[in-house]
């Protein structure tokens, strides 16, 4: 049963492009004295190139002293202002993200500016963050699921920056000097190509003075060159890597390259993976994996979309002399939806939860702010969240099967173990 | 702001409140030109069965925060059956007569709503977000299972394993939580925060079925639960669905005597040393203090200690420029991260932790040494003003912000209510942070942040074997 949905309100957005090149992206609320700011650059860890943990360690270094100020005068700034303030270093972006009450703006974007746009990545700050990134390396080996991670991103993705962890490698992070974070910050924090996501409580006039200010602020240049594209590299045969670990529990990853954003099945994978391991606690992998059999706290599958394809990928954990039957059977689920696809009462809840769920992912300033990071990125339309529904709906069982079709190979799978099942004691 | 380390070493403490109380107030002190605060009201009544409910508005968007707080968690189980409430938590969504198996999940799904549950040491709450039309469904489910749980002996015997295999993921296999777990049971040698919510293996292991019934039975009562509702909703018109939905429900009790678990008192400093498998060393310090229910419904310590421990906290690591970062993370580069937990809404004597990863190459002594020398500093020297105000416009500022969301707004209201606090702490929060006094701090300091309260728990890190790729039992396993 499909229910209707009223029709919700999608905020409006303004957009414009200011005079260096930065998309600015507006939505004015005027409920509750809060402005978020959130300054997009095309400065994720996918830039390291041979450089692992670089974007990492630029993004960190950026508040810990600008334009004069040191670390704690700028930690100060922001907190005695109310405001707080985060860099955020994901894979194709890096956020620069600060929250404010309207009464203390002013002097809170005074220390935004300062931070965008006049960091001086000083030696001392330098080798700080760099240790800092070290105990992160080495916290890697004693975590079995980020490890999990680490061996299945570098197989999955060979020497494509993807397949890069974010932290970086003991080695490339010691070798890290000031010279190569300069080069990195005034080569992919430039305006061009930077966006600027504001929602709150201030008006276009003032919206229009604060961009200009960013704008200005952050280094003059062209904007960063597209991401290499990834090639059918890796898999053209399924591929299993095992790795000790004496954890109580073996940790499971399965999974191959995936999708683009622009992919146009994009939305027809995201409603059929909702209904094989997305839908929260409704979908086959936490039926069959969990409740069925108790094999697992947390199951789940998921395409992850990025700028260039992203990985797809079905987790779990488990205690280790259950890893291999679970091994079968997340594999046997990804066989059985490719060959059949979801039924129609499953397609039917997925959508049903998906487009009334929607309106639940915009319902505060901070998770707004979040959405327009991604849609801003990614150059989405601005009618994107208020055709997002019915593009949904429209999404029919034979879109599903066709999606699978090209997209899902259970025949091809890269898995992925790490913990003290016998499969990985067979050292040599 | 080091996000990367800083989450991966946050994400093993489980139940620890951040620094401060994150709470709401009516009565704002700053002065917000241009824009008025919505109205904070909160609206609580009591159904004939002992149900209570409090609906709260916030009407930016079309949507709705309701959540059912039940007056049982870690803290009222004995030796034995620790992990019982949490195991009860997961059988809620098993199924009732009416709606069997995953029928509850299924229902809120298709309706477009996010439903989850947490057990915590003092409550356990089931929450649901949904559009601000849908509110009956949630009423409607949550009434049939508060009282008519089926409870069946197969599925318990499988979600118990799954119970255990989440015990192993965030616990057994990961070193900091472990540390942390065990802290908690050398702090306390009799209140029952000894335990961790998710129960010791032992009693997860010997957990059956009739525990459960019998608990939910106990425990699962409308004179034990209040339903929470923040949203776009009008207070009558919610009371009014509670009394159809949650009205009849029968009580056939009173509310449950809940356990108080008296710790005596600390006499000395406690040490131990957790010797595992890992890479890094992890230091946890633990200091005895009172909550808001010491002060607020006990009368054991005056009404502004609270208060001023929130302070305390939220000086000591509040923020990036929080003492601990500024002279521990940066200053003396001693550590790689700290943290500091202090949960004011605490049903029992609870504890402010620190938590703290040495920095590379650095021990965990040093950085001990260096945290006593700070709680020393606080000993003896006041806070100056300009510090304190900061500290009062962080808590201040976090406030607002809190209001940006309904299920933060529901989960304070939850919070509050379920140690038996009256919500008008919530209203009072913001003009009692504005009143402690630099001196006030120093004397909570002095009383409470002493050796003879301390423990101290280590994690001296055990070699890891390498993590080496097995060759693969067939030569045709690879392919480039």
């Amino acid at each position: 049963m499909l229910l209707t949905q009223s029709a919700s309100a999608t905020p409006e957005i303004q957009h414009w492009v200011t005079d260096e090149g930065m998309d600015v992206y507006l939505v004015e609320t005027s409920e509750l004295p809060i402005i978020d700011i959130r300054i997009v650059v095309d400065a994720g860890y996918a830039r390291d190139d041979d450089v692992p943990g670089l974007a990492t360690m630029t993004g960190e270094l950026l508040d810990q002293g600008a334009a004069g100020k040191s670390a704690q005068e700028i930690a100060y700034g922001f907190d005695a202002n109310g405001a707080r303030y985060s860099t955020q270093v994901s894979y194709d972006y890096t956020v620069l993200s600060l929250r404010s009450l309207l009464e203390y703006f002013a002097p809170a974007l005074d220390n935004l500016i300062d931070v965008a746009g006049a960091p001086e990545f000083e030696v001392a700050a330098l080798n700080r963050v760099r240790r800092h990134l070290l105990v992160d390396i080495e916290a890697r080996d004693q975590d079995p699921g980020a490890l999990a991670q680490y061996h299945f991103y570098r197989a999955l993705y060979g020497v494509h920056p993807y397949g890069s962890p974010a932290e970086g490698e003991q080695e490339s992070v010691t070798a890290i000097d000031q010279d190569a974070v300069q080069k990195f910050y005034r080569r992919h924090y430039t305006a061009d190509g930077a966006r600027l996501v504001m929602v709150g409580a201030l008006g276009r006039e003032q919206a229009n003075q604060v961009a200009a200010r960013l704008s200005t602020a952050l280094p003059a240049g062209a904007a960063p060159p597209p991401l290499p594209e990834v090639g059918d590299t890796g898999l053209n045969g399924a591929r299993e890597l095992s790795f000790y670990h004496p954890s109580a529990q073996t940790h499971i990853l399965i999974g191959h390259l995936g999708i683009r954003v622009n992919e146009p099945r994009r939305l027809a994978l995201y409603v059929g993976n909702h209904v094989l391991g997305g839908g929260g606690m409704v979908n086959r992998l936490f039926d069959e994996v969990r409740e069925q059999r108790g094999l697992a706290y947390s199951v789940y599958s998921y395409f992850l979309p990025r700028y260039e394809r992203g990985p797809f990928i079905a987790g779990m954990q488990t205690r280790s002399d259950q890893a291999q039957e679970a091994i079968q059977l997340l594999k046997s689920e990804l066989e059985r939806m490719r060959e059949e696809g979801p039924t129609e009462a499953e397609l039917e809840q997925a959508k049903s939860n998906i487009t009334g769920g929607f309106p639940l992912r915009i319902d505060s300033n901070a998770e707004l702010a979040n959405y327009l990071v991604w849609l801003s990125y990614h150059r989405m339309p601005l009618d994107y969240m208020h055709t997002f529904q019915e593009r949904i709906r429209a999404v029919s069982l034979e879109d599903v099967q066709a999606a699978f079709r090209a997209h899902l190979y259970p025949g091809r799978l890269l898995t992925v173990t790490v913990g003290s099942s016998a499969a990985s004691q067979a050292i040599d | 702001m080091l996000t990367i380390s800083a989450c991966r070493i946050l994400r093993s403490i489980m139940q620890c409140r951040v620094a401060g109380c994150r709470v709401l107030g009516a009565a704002l002190l700053l002065a917000v030109p241009g824009i008025a605060l919505p109205e904070t009201a909160m609206h609580e009544y009591y159904l004939d069965n002992g149900l209570k409910l409090v609906v709260k508005q916030d009407c930016r968007a079309p949507v709705v925060a309701t959540q059912v707080w039940y007056r049982v968690g870690g803290s009222y189980e004995p030796n034995g059956l620790t992990g019982i409430s949490h195991a009860l938590e997961h059988m809620m969504f098993k199924g009732t007569e009416a709606y069997p198996g995953n029928e509850f999940s299924r229902l809120i799904s298709l309706n477009g709503g996010n439903d989850n549950a947490f057990t915590s040491s003092d409550y356990t709450a089931y929450h649901q977000q949904l559009a601000n039309d849908r509110l009956e469904l949630s009423f409607r489910l949550e009434a049939d299972r508060m009282r008519g749980l089926v409870l069946d002996a197969n599925e318990f015997e499988r979600e118990i394993e799954v119970i255990k295999e989440e015990r192993r993921w965030r616990v057994d296999d990961d070193p900091n939580s472990y540390t942390y777990e065990a802290a908690l049971a050398t702090t306390y040698q009799v209140n029952a925060y000894r335990n961790p919510v998710i129960g010791w293996m032992a009693d997860l292991e010997n957990m059956a079925i009739d525990d459960l019934r019998q608990w939910y039975r106990r425990w699962y009562t409308p004179s034990n639960a209040t339903v929470v509702v923040v949203g776009d909703v009008e207070p009558e018109q919610v009371r009014a669905l509670a009394e159809s939905h949650f009205g009849p429900v029968p009580s056939d009790q009173s509310a449950p005597k809940p356990w108080l678990s008296s710790e005596p008192p600390q006499l000395g400093v406690r040490r131990l040393t957790l010797k595992l498998p890992a890479k890094l060393p992890y230091l946890v310090m633990t200091f005895k203090v009172p909550s808001l229910v010491s002060a607020h419904i006990h009368k054991e310590v005056p009404e502004w200690q609270p208060y001023a421990l929130m302070v305390l906290a939220e000086l000591l690591g509040g923020g990036e420029s929080s003492r601990l970062q500024d002279r521990l993370v940066r200053g003396a580069q001693l550590a790689a991260s700290v943290y500091v937990g202090y949960n004011s809404l605490a049903r029992l004597q609870t504890s402010l932790v620190f938590a703290a990863t040495p920095a590379h190459g650095r021990s965990n002594a040093e950085l001990e040494t260096a945290l006593l020398n700070e709680t020393r500093i606080l000993h003896d020297e006041l806070v100056d003003k300009a510090e304190l105000e900061k500290i009062k416009t962080q808590l201040i500022a976090d406030e607002i912000y809190e209001r940006d969301s309904v299920y933060v707004q529901a989960l304070l209201i939850g919070q509050t209510d379920s140690v038996g606090l009256p919500l008008t702490v919530l209203d009072e929060f913001i003009s009692r942070v504005k009143t402690v006094t630099t001196e006030q701090v120093r004397e909570v300091a002095r009383t409470y942040l002493q050796q003879d309260q301390l423990t101290v728990a280590v994690l001296d890190p055990q070699p890891l074997p390498p993590a080496r790729q097995p060759k693969p039992p067939r030569p045709a396993g690879r392919v480039h």
